[in-house]
């Protein structure tokens, strides 16, 4: 899901018709990919660069 | 009734799940265009949220890192160190050879890094500290007027958010979807004269937040009716929305 909306540039919607999920997955999805890479960070001991 | 608290909390506010819902979907730039004007008109609304958007920005640019590195090809390769090694380039080296001499092969990049991150910082935290004094100002000066509904926007709720400096934002939710070649259209009444203020459609589920057009500065209240595609001069229907500010 974050491959294709941030490399694809599809909207969530789009996505969600794609992969034919339902629009809240898709969303449910996008938030717990980005949760995944800033607990990544957070568990070793990086900071996420701004 | 006009809401003056200058801390009126977004955290409580009916439309923040629905916030939280967008913003990852925002970051990774996978809003379509009215979806992404309805959250940029809760960030406006209530610019202390842009601090966690940034943050979360943040997050999602870390996946321009993540591609796989791949060796150039021969070819490009070839041609890339062609170019390096043009002699066209020769005359700038000459010139930069005492100051090489000075911080040794390699320092002088380094040195011009340096520079360049002092420069960059020092105008980076110059502008921090204007965000921080217009997000003070912003938040003192905020003032939200709840709106009332009639009609077929009875069950609607929402509210004008004044920010400052003459702007406003109208966010609402429960709307109902506009019938086919119609439009709501945003009004600012000064004097009892309606001055068109924008267009917009609900989202899914009938959320909408955006800006009024026009300085909300002297208006003495915001109205909304629905209009043909286009919008009107004038109104032409009965008002479905309206607060005083």
């Amino acid at each position: 899901v974050l491959e294709l909306a941030y490399y694809s540039g599809y909207t969530h919607t789009e996505i969600a018709e794609l992969l034919d999920l339902p629009l809240g997955t898709v969303k449910g999805r996008m938030r717990l990919g980005l949760q995944k890479i800033r607990e990544y960070f957070d568990t070793s001991g990086r900071e996420v660069p701004r | 009734m006009s809401d003056e608290r200058p801390g009126h909390d977004p955290e409580r506010e009916p439309w923040r799940e629905h916030f939280d819902d967008l913003k990852g979907a925002y970051v990774l730039g996978a809003l379509d265009e009215g979806e992404r004007r309805e959250f940029e008109g809760y960030l406006a609304a209530y610019p202390e949220l842009q601090a966690e958007v940034d943050e979360l920005g943040s997050v999602a640019d870390l996946l321009a890192l993540a591609p796989q590195e791949h060796a150039p090809s021969p070819e490009l390769r070839r041609n890339l160190l062609e170019s390096i090694e043009d002699p066209a380039n020769a005359s700038p080296q000459r010139r930069t050879r005492s100051y090489a001499r000075i911080f040794g092969p390699g320092g002088l990049a380094v040195a011009a890094v340096v520079v360049l991150a002092i420069v960059g910082l020092s105008l980076w935290n110059a502008s921090l500290r204007d965000d921080n004094e217009d997000l003070r100002g912003t938040l003192a000066t905020r003032e939200t007027h709840e709106l009332q509904g009639s009609g077929p926007a009875e069950d609607v709720r929402g509210e004008v958010v004044e920010v400052g400096d003459g702007r406003a934002v109208l966010m609402a939710e429960n709307l109902p979807p506009t019938p086919e070649g119609e439009v709501y259209e945003t009004w600012l009444m000064r004097g009892g004269v309606p001055e068109p203020a924008g267009l917009f459609e609900p989202g899914d589920g009938g959320d909408a937040a955006v800006p009024t057009e026009g300085s909300s500065d002297d208006a003495d209240a915001v109205a909304v009716t629905l209009e043909l595609s286009g919008g009107s001069p004038a109104p032409t229907s009965d008002i479905l929305l309206t607060t005083s500010l």
